[in-house]
């Protein structure tokens, strides 16, 4: 390869780096601020799971059938699947498992027999659904790196209304979970119906304490007077927490995957670098190596 | 006079809004105002749009809180858990944004189709939307 040629390839990589770079950094302080969102949700998010869970179990399941949004569906035709992506690509397997997850679980549902619909959350998503020619029942998009509870609650709303109107019979969430910055897993929740919840029968009820075991049950006051009436506000309001936290969750996620995937890219820029330095110096020494023989040779031939 | 006080947490979705001893608290549910007291009765409910009050142990100090909805829960051991939605420090109250809202709320509940979950989601904005200028009203009087 010609020097300069090398030369104008090191430019273009040093100009990728400089990108990269900053792509990481950026990730890096937005990271910061999304990891104390989910956070500071966690407390209220747990909170409201035990909550419904107590009122669940207060109710009993005969009661469950009373409201439409806690009633179970006597057949589990359609399933929703909500998909939590990310806006942007750039992030290494970020989006691409969810998808991976999401479409397996179609698949398996489907050869039972079960119709699934889509609600994708994230440009990425939806893209890459409608590529794929699914039915895409709802899609929401722009604000994946930062989303507030109004973007959760109109995703809750149509689940919940879907749910009620007897379009859908379940619904399952699968988003990134933020572990650290360096690990994203993939999780999947089943919301609707409450029955199925993880908030019903949840690993985590045999480390607490059962409170209710303490005092008869009888002596809890309602307000509404009726339990059951008191979950039908509680489940919509569950469903939003829990899909407020996933997205939440997988904005932490998307910044450190990012963040990772970015820093990659930066480090492996600088290996590109020193190689062409090295191929470089090497064609220079070697311009020079056949410049010195050429003029030696020229002077040895006039002696 | 002073209350004994008990263990209380205000929890919302942005984080922790309080934590820490009352001797009594004063929030509203939709069956009306509702005060708690130490060894009060385990109860669950829904709160509704309205003012939140925290008297603090000793001095008599009270924090004043506007909230927009939420939950409450008097635990068997007497503990006290409120889950707002939103809670904000009553001097924030702005008159003119909760009137916005009544609007928006009311425009909205027209244009959902009735019997539908989306009316039925559409006609709580509007009732806490309502509160919440109902609240406004009291605050005036005062």
């Amino acid at each position: 390869m010609a020097q300069s040629d090398v030369k104008a390839r090191i430019g273009s990589v040093q100009n990728i780096r400089k990108i990269t770079r900053a792509m990481e950094m950026v990730s890096a302080a937005r990271l910061r601020k999304a990891e104390d969102r989910a956070s500071s949700l966690r407390p209220y998010a747990d909170a409201l799971r035990r909550m419904t869970r107590q009122a669940a179990a207060a109710a009993g399941a005969g009661e469950l059938q009373s409201q439409p949004v806690l009633r179970t569906h006597e057949q589990e035709n359609t399933v929703g699947l909500v998909l939590v992506t990310a806006d942007r690509g750039l992030a290494g397997a970020f989006n691409s498992q969810i998808l991976r997850a999401g479409l397996n679980r179609a698949a398996e549902l489907e050869s039972e027999g079960k119709k699934v619909v889509f609600y994708a959350s994230g440009r990425r998503g939806v893209s890459s659904l409608t590529f794929r020619n699914k039915e895409l029942t709802g899609q929401y998009t722009g604000f994946t790196d930062a989303p507030k509870a109004s973007n959760a609650s109109d995703i809750a709303d149509d689940l919940v209304a879907g749910f009620v109107d007897d379009k859908i019979d379940r619904v399952e969430v699968f988003y990134n979970s933020y572990v650290s910055p360096l690990v994203q897993e993939v999780r999947q929740e089943t919301l609707l119906p409450l029955a199925a919840a993880s908030v019903v029968g949840d690993d985590d009820a045999a480390e607490e304490p059962e409170e209710e075991t303490t005092g008869p049950k009888a002596m809890v006051e309602y307000e509404p007077d009726d339990p059951a009436e008191l979950l039908a506000e509680l489940v919509p309001e569950f469903v939003q927490v829990s899909l407020l936290r996933a997205l939440l969750e997988s904005a932490a996620s998307e910044h450190g995957a990012r963040m990772t995937a970015m820093r990659n890219a930066s480090e492996n820029a600088a290996d590109v670098i020193k190689n062409l330095t090295l191929a470089m110096n090497r064609a220079r020494q070697a311009d020079i190596t056949q410049e010195i023989m050429e003029i030696v040779a020229g002077a040895e031939a006039l002696n | 006079m002073a209350y004994e006080p008990f263990k209380a947490d205000v929890l919302s979705p942005g984080g922790q809004v309080f934590s820490g001893e009352v001797q009594q608290i004063s929030t509203r549910t939709v069956s009306g105002e509702l005060g708690v007291l130490r060894k009060h009765q385990p109860l669950l409910g829904r709160l509704e749009a309205g003012e939140l009050r925290l008297y603090l142990p000793n001095d008599g100090e009270v924090k004043r809180l506007v909230q927009t909805g939420g939950y409450i829960q008097v635990a068997g051991d007497g503990g006290v858990l409120l889950l707002v939605d939103e809670a904000y420090p009553i001097e924030d109250y702005d008159r003119a944004q909760v009137e916005a809202d009544q609007q928006k709320a009311a425009e909205r509940l027209e244009k959902a189709e009735a019997g539908t979950e989306q009316h039925r989601l559409a006609l709580a904005g509007k009732k806490r939307a309502d509160a919440l200028v109902k609240l406004g009203d009291k605050l005036d009087k005062r």
